[in-house]
């Protein structure tokens, strides 16, 4: 399999399996632009540092032979479903920073399905938690006026003692 | 290839806050409605990523409202949108008409004669649809001191009330949230308090009995509900009288008449996953039970049946007739609409009140 090389932000060079860089749209398409790369520079990746980059490489690497995603990708039941499959969720057992910058990248790169995986991750952390506990979670300034919180809570009265 | 240490992360710590916008909607697209309503507390821009995540010159949207395809350059969809989130009160009217696959159109008789010809296939039905809807906007100095009541309705304020035209939209308006579950909703619940609205006309006495069936078939709730409107009559007109036309200078009051209840079902979406109950439907139902419970008030349920009685003569089953045809012409105004859970069952049901507002042949309005 032919190898290749990625340069990180912090200008380290990876050398990764070119049908493993492919999972990234970004880069697919890159080397579709110029034509034979196994020869040549490593392709630049500056948004995405070496650790990060490492991450979605090992990612890719386990999903190197997964099926391209359905074309109708909008579908609601995708959307509506948080399921993660086991080896995501482990691979996603990071800290904070380092699963939004996995998001960013993956979101950069145009790794469709490693950013849904992200965005579930995210998604799972907020299911139950009260807004306060949210904030707490995410380190997020509540930025409400206290006028404007009773609004909020008056419009959503209905589903308050569920 | 080897995980790196957790600490090569941390030298440009990402927070959630670096996420593009559109990452922060795909997060919320995947929580169910519940924490959707929860996370609007959280931040603005999560308040705005939710309630904006289908129009963004939308301002009043909930989570529980359209997921729908409609053309954002709508306008109806916002005002009718915020009769619910807002309780407003608003009336509406049905009539039977054509339906054209599946969604009701008013079309001219011309054209419907057309497409009947045309495709004799079944894509042309007939059904009952709302062929108008106005809302009614709270007057700023309209609550004097009445006691919370709205006293004032589409009948007497006119420029209080916005007709919605693009009707076919109701039929796209999702009511249920959004994301719902075969296990959390597959029946709306209703309860509904029906008001009389007794009218008194105070400077304008009409001429009673030209066509001869005025009161006729009025019942003794609307009659008695006359003495205490007649009572409030001098001291609450609302000053908005001044500017009004003479016609129709009348300050209902409303009196319970009836309580009851029932369930719409929800329909099951193509997927097969979700349910939803459009605005439509549920307008419909509103109507088609209230009448009901008119019909039954009034003794004009059994009218069809084969059960008629012998005593009756051609002229009252006349009269019953045309006063069912009345009764179906009504405008229905809904007053108070609100979003409840009940406590047994956890299902949402709404909780509103419903006045029926007849048209008498001198077109003025008449109590039920």
């Amino acid at each position: 399999m032919a190898p290749m090389k990625l340069l990180s932000s912090d200008n380290v060079e990876i050398e990764v399996e070119k049908e493993v860089a492919e999972r990234s749209v970004l880069i697919k398409n890159m080397l579709e632009d110029v034509g034979d790369t196994t020869v040549g520079a490593p392709i630049p990746i500056p948004n995405v540092n070496e650790g990060v980059l490492r991450k979605v490489i090992e990612w890719c690497e386990h999903h190197r032979n997964d099926p391209p995603q359905p074309a109708d990708e909008d579908s609601d039941s995708r959307k509506k479903s948080t399921d993660i499959e086991e080896w995501d969720q482990k691979f996603m057992q990071v800290d904070q920073e380092m699963l939004f910058e996995i998001i960013l990248a993956a979101n950069y790169l145009d790794i469709k399905p490693l950013l849904d995986v992200g965005c579930k991750t995210v998604a799972n952390m907020i299911k139950g938690k009260s807004p306060e506990e949210i904030r707490k979670t995410f380190n997020i300034q509540n930025d409400f006026t206290p006028e404007e919180e009773d609004q909020i809570r008056r419009e959503n009265e209905w589903a308050e003692d569920r | 290839m080897e995980s790196p240490p957790q600490a090569m992360a941390t030298q440009c710590a990402a927070s959630i806050g670096d996420l593009p916008i559109e990452l922060h909607e795909q997060i919320l697209c995947y929580l169910p409605w519940q924490d959707q309503l929860n996370c609007e507390h959280v931040c603005k821009v999560w308040r705005e990523v939710i309630r904006g995540r289908y129009s963004s010159g939308r301002h009043s949207t909930a989570p529980w409202l359209p997921q729908q395809n409609y053309d954002l350059a709508f306008y109806a969809p916002l005002q009718i949108h915020s009769l619910l989130v807002d309780g407003k009160t608003f009336s509406f009217k049905c009539r039977d008409g054509y339906t054209l696959s599946g969604s009701p159109y008013d079309f001219s008789d011309f054209v419907i004669d057309t497409l009947v010809r045309n495709q004799a296939d079944g894509q042309v039905g007939f059904s009952q649809f709302i062929n108008s809807l106005e809302i009614t906007e709270k007057q700023a100095g309209a609550s004097n001191g009445e006691g919370g009541s709205q006293g004032s309705t589409a009948a007497v304020l006119p420029h209080g009330v916005i007709p919605i035209s693009n009707l076919s939209i109701l039929n796209d308006m999702v009511v249920l949230p959004a994301l719902v579950y075969e296990d959390e909703i597959f029946r709306f619940y209703c309860r509904y308090t029906r008001l009389a609205n007794a009218v008194v006309v105070v400077d304008k006495p009409i001429a009673v009995g030209t066509e001869g069936t005025e009161g006729e078939g009025e019942g003794g709730d609307a009659g008695s509900s006359q003495d205490s409107s007649q009572a409030s009559t001098d001291g609450s007109q609302p000053s908005a009288d001044t500017s009004q036309a003479p016609a129709d200078t009348s300050t209902p009051t409303r009196i319970s008449v009836s309580q009851g209840n029932f369930m719409c079902d929800v329909h099951k979406d193509t997927d097969e996953v979700y349910f939803r109950l459009t605005l439509g439907k549920l307008l419909l139902e509103i109507r088609r039970n209230i009448i009901g419970d008119v019909f039954r008030q009034e003794g004009l349920d059994i009218v069809e049946t084969e059960n008629v009685d012998p005593d009756e003569t051609v002229a009252q089953q006349v009269a019953k007739i045309e006063r069912r045809k009345t009764i179906e012409d009504a405008a229905i105004t809904i007053e108070n609409f609100n979003f409840v859970k009940s406590g047994d069952n956890q299902a949402l049901s709404a909780v509103f009140n419903a006045i029926v507002e007849m048209e008498a042949p001198q077109g003025e309005p008449v109590a039920t």
